[in-house]
This record gives structure tokens, C-alpha cells and sequence, in this order.
């Protein structure tokens, strides 16, 4: 009875131990299963991991070889790279990598890149920047019925950089093409192409002007346009006794009437001294005011002819606001315009416009207060980046000096096929893309981004030409100093 | 009697043997299944965390380039640079030491993806005067 008793009790635990086995084993094999599925789909991932890598790294070298490698593909467009000559190509069809079990379709595409024109930093709201794009690798593969992919970002850019120095423009105009060069040893000679009113020596001024202020200078009338003229004792020279200042409050100073000496225009500023304060003197207190859109009015003086007028009523009494007489200013021009008046001598004319005698004498007073600021400017020969798919132009600095009112400012031409002679006016453009704005920079040294707008398309080009224009202070008595331009670019 | 007992005994320890031999047996299978599961969930960890390693260290260089690119158009940059690229970003710092008109400028990009991180280091020398940007070096720092 008890050995049949545990016999049973054995069969039970068989039974029992097997079924316990088997789940055991179920559920192993289960395990093992997934482990081997899973593995082998890791070890499919590391290698899309690693083929991603592979390509965007091999994708940096082929930009860093030449970026039109790059940038010369259609954006958004799949390709892949493929072995050639001398060492990648790239192809927009698949690329389909197999290790035996798995098929890997690799490829990479890129997008153009703005940036922001205030901070430098990319925003798609910015302005294009030829030198700078996203690239995008893609490795997929299926799994299951599914697809998995490896996707990975990366912003390259154009940085192996070279510039245009010029330090010397005293060699002769109408060079139109800067000597060839063989990289990286670039050449830019002392000459340029064209100038007007410059002086060009180790430095770009104004022609007769300086950085430094010139002492001896004491008036703002033109040296050329200082004539008027009465037809009782002729001609009126303003410049030559170089104290005549036209301000926006008045005249000080005196000119030289050359048959009866000298007319002064403001008792503190006469040819002996300040004669205001003289309470014997009869013409003590007298002097010719301005206002800031250039209306003269009160007194001059000679001692030969008495008090001129510059503004009055033919019946007498003061000038108001209708005078039947008055001398003007342009203050767009700086010429005098309008007549002053003489009890002896009668109208003297300031400009010979009023009386359409120009043809005959070309007479006018002509002050540099309120008129545009004189100006210079120089057009470089042709540089050459020797890329033929277009160089990326990145900004310009000019070194030397800028004295408190002048202005330099730049406008560049690019061009992909050289041009002999001169290009038109239109092809210079500045930060917008047209021939109606300039680079300026805040100073010597300072760097101004060139930018051609977006749509332009100019930047991206082989030849490039800059035109700097400087411009005096308002006095007409100091230029900016210019003593190199750069223009830096990238290959 | 005796011999009827000492059979009797023998089946019983011969059925009691099995189900301990079978739960030792199974047991260890399933200790063997565990701990290879808990080893791929590791080595799964591991390769998300290659997976992203990669992405953080394309970020890196993402950053770094556009660090040159910044310095190129702006020799005077002391940045910080930073944006978001998809599930991550890049941070760059600039240090820069002048010697005369010679500018030493270091960029130090830093790319993240999740928790995982990759740094960058540039070293650039600028000429302050031209500011031609000539790249003496590209490094990985820890």
C-alpha cells in the first residue's frame, strides 16, 4: 500500500516537473528568441549608426574640398557620394549598402542657410548666406516589415578664407585687371582703375583735403566759385582774404572789392578788428545775418561806398517776410543767388544765373556751409579669385583714417566672366542689391558683411571690383584717410 | 519483506529526486534568460546612447563650424552662439587673446542630445587688421 502510494506520488511529480520544464523552457527559448531579434536588430542599427557617420563626415571633406561640390546640388534633392576621381562624386541616384542580410539606403541632401544680417546668427528670416548649409543624412533600412531609419544634422560652411589687401594706390588708373596670382599667393599691385577728385598716393584722400585739419584755411567759400559783381566798381573777390565764413547764423569776415578795398560783413570781423564796441564809429554794430535755409539780411560795409544792403523794399523800410529784394543761399548747392543793394553803387549780383549772363561771365559765390559735403571716389581693378564656380564674398574693412564728419564708404561689382574697361555704374551695389545704398563701416577696421540681398545671386561670382567714396566734413576742410581695403572671401 | 521495503524506497527517492533536479535545471535556464535579457536591455541602452552620442557629436561640429563662420564675418565675435537642431542643440563660448594685431581665438562648441554630450574645441589665429581666420586646430575635449 506504500509502495503504491509513493510510486503515484513519483508519476505526479514527473508530470508536474516536466510541465514545470517545459514552461521553462518555453519561456526560454522565448527569451532567447527575442534576445537574438533584438540583437540583431542593434547590431542593424550600429551599422546604419555607423554608415550616417561614415557619409557626413565624408560629406564635410568633399565640401571642404570645394564647396560648389555642395552647394552647385539641387537642395532638397537625395544624393549620395560615390568613389571617383580624384576621390568623391556625387550621384542623386540610391545608394543601396548590403552586409549580406540587410539593405541600407543611404543618402544626404543639404538646404541653404540664413542669417541674420544684426547678429551674424543663423535665422530663417535672415538673409541667405552662399557659405553656409544644412546637411541631412538618412539611413534606412527594413526591420520586420518596418522601416528604421538613422537621420543626422550638420551645419557645414565655406572657412578656408582668403583676402584682397590693397595697400597702395600710386601706381597709374586704367589698370582694369589686377595681375594674375598663383594661390595662395595673392597679388594686388598699387594700381586701379578709375578716380575722381582723389588723391592716390600710399593712401586714397580728397584731392587738397587732409585728416588733419588746415590751420591756414579761414573761410568756406569756394576758392573758384568767390565772384560777384557790380557795374560800378566791378568785381568782388569772397575768398581771397580768407576770413569769410558763412554760418547759420550770419557772415563774418571781410572781401576784397578790387577798385574800392574792402567790404566787411560783420563788425567783430572787420579789417581792423572788432569795431562794435566804438560808440564814436557810426557804423558800429552792423552785420549781415543767415537763417538755416540760407536768407540773408542786414548790413556790409565799405568805407569807400557806404552800407549794402542784402535785404530791403525798393521804398525803404526793413525786409519782413515779401522783400522786393534779398541775397539766398542754396543750401543744396551752396550758391549765392539775389542781389544786395547800394545807394552809390547800385545792384551787386551774386550769382550770374539771376541776370542770364553766364555765357558771357561766368561769375558766382559759392560757401561750402549747408552744401553737400565734398566728395571722392576710386574703382579697383578687377581681382581675380580664380574660382571658377564663384568665391563667397564675406566682408570688407578699410584701414586708415576718419576725421569727426567725413564718411568712407564702399559699393562692390562681381561679375562671373571678367569685363575689360569700365562697368557700368549700375553693377556697384551695396548692402541691398542696389546701386543706391553703400557699405559703411563704423570706422577703420571694422567689418561690413557683404551681402547682396537674397535673390540677387551676386555673391557666388569670380570677379569682384570695389568702389570707396570718401567724403569730406561739411566745412570741406578734412577727408578721411584710406589707407588699405581688404575684401575677405572664402574658396 | 525486506527486499519488498527496499523497493518500495527506492521508487520514493528515485520520484521525489525529479521535481528538485527539474526546478534546479529550470531554474537556471530562466537565470540564464533573465540575465540575458537584462544584458540586451543594457546593451540596447548602450546603443540609443551611440545613437545619440553620434547625434551630439555632429551637433558639436555643427557648432564649431559655425563658430569660424561667425568669427570670418565678424573678427571681433566673443559670441555665445547657441540654436536647437532637432531633438537637440549646440552652445559655443569664445575666448580670444590678441598679441598685437594677432588674435588667438578659441571656440568651444558643446552638442547635446538628451543626456549625452560632445565638445569641441577650435583654436583659430585672426588677424585683426585683415581678419583673415586661419584654423590651427580641431579637438575633441572630454
Amino acid at each position: 500500500m506504500r509502495a503504491k502510494l509513493e510510486s503515484g506520488q513519483s508519476l505526479i511529480e514527473i508530470i508536474v516537473g516536466l510541465a514545470v520544464g517545459v514552461l521553462f523552457i518555453v519561456a526560454a527559448v522565448g527569451i532567447v528568441s527575442l534576445s537574438l531579434k533584438v540583437d540583431f536588430s542593434n547590431t542593424t542599427e550600429q551599422t546604419g549608426i555607423e554608415l550616417a557617420n561614415d557619409l557626413i563626415n565624408n560629406i564635410e571633406v568633399f565640401a571642404n574640398a570645394d564647396w560648389h561640390n555642395l552647394d552647385s546640388l539641387t537642395s532638397g534633392t537625395d544624393y549620395h557620394l560615390a568613389t571617383g576621381t580624384p576621390f568623391f562624386t556625387s550621384s542623386s541616384t540610391e545608394e543601396v549598402i548590403s552586409d549580406g542580410i540587410v539593405d541600407f539606403h543611404r543618402s544626404f541632401s543639404w538646404a541653404p542657410v540664413s542669417r541674420s544680417s544684426v547678429t551674424n546668427q543663423i535665422d530663417g528670416n535672415g538673409d541667405n548666406d552662399p557659405s553656409t548649409a544644412l546637411v541631412t543624412v538618412t539611413v534606412s533600412w527594413q526591420n520586420s516589415g518596418d522601416t528604421d531609419s538613422v537621420v543626422i544634422k550638420k551645419y557645414l560652411t565655406r572657412s578656408r578664407t582668403r583676402i584682397f589687401s590693397q595697400t597702395d594706390w600710386s601706381g597709374l588708373p586704367e589698370q582694369w585687371d589686377q595681375p594674375a596670382w598663383i594661390e595662395p599667393n595673392i597679388i594686388i599691385n598699387d594700381r586701379f582703375a578709375t578716380s575722381t577728385n582723389a588723391s592716390t598716393t600710399a593712401s586714397i584722400t580728397i584731392s587738397g583735403l587732409s585728416e588733419v585739419d588746415n590751420p591756414s584755411i579761414q573761410t568756406n567759400i569756394d576758392s573758384t566759385g568767390k565772384w560777384a559783381w557790380n557795374d560800378v566798381f566791378g568785381w568782388i573777390d569772397a575768398n581771397t582774404t580768407n576770413t569769410v565764413w558763412v554760418s547759420d547764423t550770419g557772415i563774418t569776415g571781410y572781401a576784397n572789392a578790387l577798385n574800392i578795398g574792402y567790404i566787411a560783413f560783420d563788425c567783430t570781423t572787420s579789417p581792423n578788428g572788432d569795431i562794435c564796441d566804438l560808440p564814436a564809429d557810426p557804423h558800429s554794430s552792423f552785420g549781415v545775418s543767415n537763417t538755416t535755409d540760407g536768407k540773408l539780411s542786414g548790413w556790409a560795409w565799405n568805407d569807400v561806398i557806404g552800407w549794402i544792403s542784402f535785404c530791403g523794399n525798393i521804398g525803404g523800410g526793413a525786409c519782413g517776410s515779401n522783400p522786393d529784394y534779398q541775397v539766398t543761399i542754396d543750401t543744396s548747392t551752396g550758391y549765392f543767388h539775389g542781389f544786395a543793394w547800394n545807394d552809390v553803387a547800385g545792384w551787386i549780383s551774386f550769382n550770374c544765373a539771376d541776370v542770364a549772363y553766364c555765357g558771357t561771365s561766368n561769375y558766382k559765390v559759392k560757401t561750402y556751409w549747408s552744401a553737400p559735403s565734398e566728395e571722392a571716389k576710386l574703382t579697383s581693378s578687377t581681382f581675380n579669385t580664380q574660382r571658377s564656380g564663384g568665391a563667397g564674398f564675406n566682408t570688407i574693412i578699410w584701414q586708415g583714417v576718419k576725421p569727426a564728419g567725413t564718411a568712407v564708404k564702399f559699393q562692390i561689382a562681381t561679375r562671373s566672366s571678367p569685363l575689360d574697361g569700365a562697368w557700368p555704374d549700375s553693377d556697384y551695389h551695396g548692402p541691398d542689391g542696389t546701386n543706391s545704398t553703400w557699405y559703411e563701416t563704423l570706422g577703420s577696421g571694422s567689418q561690413e558683411k557683404i551681402l547682396f540681398g537674397d535673390t540677387a545671386g551676386e555673391n557666388n561670382l569670380q570677379y569682384i571690383r570695389y568702389r570707396v567714396f570718401l567724403y569730406s566734413n561739411s566745412d570741406h576742410t578734412l577727408s578721411p584717410r584710406v589707407d588699405d581695403v581688404i575684401i575677405n572671401w572664402s574658396r | 519483506m525486506k527486499n519488498s521495503f527496499i523497493k518500495a524506497n527506492s521508487r520514493r527517492r528515485r520520484g521525489a529526486a525529479a521535481l528538485p533536479v527539474i526546478l534546479l535545471l529550470g531554474g537556471i535556464v530562466v537565470e540564464i534568460g533573465v540575465a540575458g535579457a537584462v544584458l540586451l536591455f543594457y546593451l540596447n541602452n548602450s546603443l540609443y546612447g551611440s545613437k545619440l552620442a553620434s547625434e551630439a557629436l555632429a551637433l558639436a561640429q555643427s557648432g564649431s563650424n559655425e563658430a569660424v563662420r561667425q568669427v570670418i564675418l565678424n573678427k571681433g565675435t566673443l559670441g555665445p552662439i547657441g540654436m536647437s537642431v532637432g531633438n537637440g542643440s549646440f552652445a559655443v563660448t569664445i575666448s580670444r587673446d590678441c598679441v598685437a594685431n594677432s588674435c588667438t581665438v578659441t571656440a568651444t562648441s558643446l552638442g547635446r542630445v538628451l543626456n549625452r554630450e560632445h565638445t569641441i574645441v577650435t583654436t583659430m589665429l585672426v588677424n585683426d587688421d585683415t581678419g583673415e581666420v586661419d584654423i590651427q586646430s580641431i579637438e575633441e575635449s572630454e
